[in-house]
């Protein structure tokens, strides 16, 4: 019996829904457009289609004013694509800035390896005490660093007095080159002075080719 | 900051000290300085100056080569094998 009642009540909601949903449709006001024979009606019913056609034609206003907005939205689309265009350009021209700017660096690089190194000023009293006191070489070491330096200094002297120093350059260069990078391997036990002495060795060779006979 | 400074000063604390070479070490190092193969050191040293002030120095590399070092008393020096 409840069943029957739940269906007899759900059939009575159907009908009344049906019934709703068809008086809206009979008495809903119809286009102008949709159906000539509407003009044949009530001017009450034929009002609101002039007014849907004012309607239609403010929307066609709306729809143009909608439509020009476009317009500058394309000149700012324009405008937008320039400016696009110029902050690429200007990237691009940063890039290109940075890659002459590196490129000249790399050239002041090769200019500056191919430059003779520049000379750095060191006391040579304190790196020959330096050089005594060192416990990273032995006695007999020293000994020995000595009268290669004495000797290299002698011919500098003889070479002067005989006026062929010039003559003589590279011989004694490469003499003292080799001297001095057999002091600064035996200097391992000793970083510091080592580092000195081949950060100063542009002074030191001036300094040898400043004595005098 | 205080411990960026607590870290330099400990480093430099503990940076190695230039450590002494040994007599054995020294006199194969002359060697070597002069052109003659020897080991890094050398054994069986013996010292003696004779009568022109000259200070002799005898020692045996490691493969076996016995030199002599004459240090003069202007300070030079010079090397020689004795066998």
């Amino acid at each position: 019996m409840r069943y029957v009642e739940g269906i007899t009540s759900s059939q009575r909601a159907a009908t009344m829904v049906f019934a709703c949903t068809l008086s809206v449709v009979l008495f809903l006001p119809a286009d102008s457009n949709a159906n000539p024979c509407d003009e044949m009606k009530s001017p009450q019913q034929s009002a609101p289609v002039k007014v849907k056609q004012e309607v239609s034609k403010s929307e066609f206003v709306k729809m143009k004013a909608a439509r020009e907005p476009s317009k500058t939205d394309k000149v700012e689309a324009q405008t937008d694509k320039v400016t696009l265009k110029t902050v690429k350009s200007e990237k691009v021209a940063n890039v290109l800035e940075k890659d002459e700017a590196s490129s000249s660096e790399q050239v002041e690089l090769e200019k500056s390896e191919a430059e003779p190194e520049q000379v750095v000023a060191i006391d040579m009293e304190i790196l020959t005490s330096r050089l005594k006191k060192t416990s990273a070489i032995g006695l007999f070491t020293k000994l020995a660093i000595r009268n290669d330096v004495t000797d290299l200094m002698d011919n500098v002297k003889r070479y002067r007095k005989k006026s062929i120093l010039v003559a003589k350059m590279k011989e004694i260069r490469e003499a003292f080159e080799g001297l001095l990078f057999k002091i600064i391997a035996l200097l391992e036990e000793d970083p510091e002075l080592s580092r000195d002495m081949y950060v100063g060795r542009e002074s030191i060779w001036k300094s040898l080719l400043e004595v005098k006979a | 900051m205080k411990r960026l400074f607590m870290a330099v000063l400990m480093s430099m604390v503990m940076m190695p000290v230039a450590q002494a070479v040994t007599p054995a070490e020294d006199i194969a190092t002359t060697i070597r300085l002069r052109g003659y193969d020897c080991g890094r050191q050398v054994s069986n040293i013996s010292e003696q100056q004779d009568a022109q002030g000259n200070k002799i120095v005898r020692a045996t590399c490691s493969n076996g080569t016995r030199y002599q070092i004459i240090v003069t008393p202007q300070g030079r020096m010079s090397v020689q094998p004795l066998n």
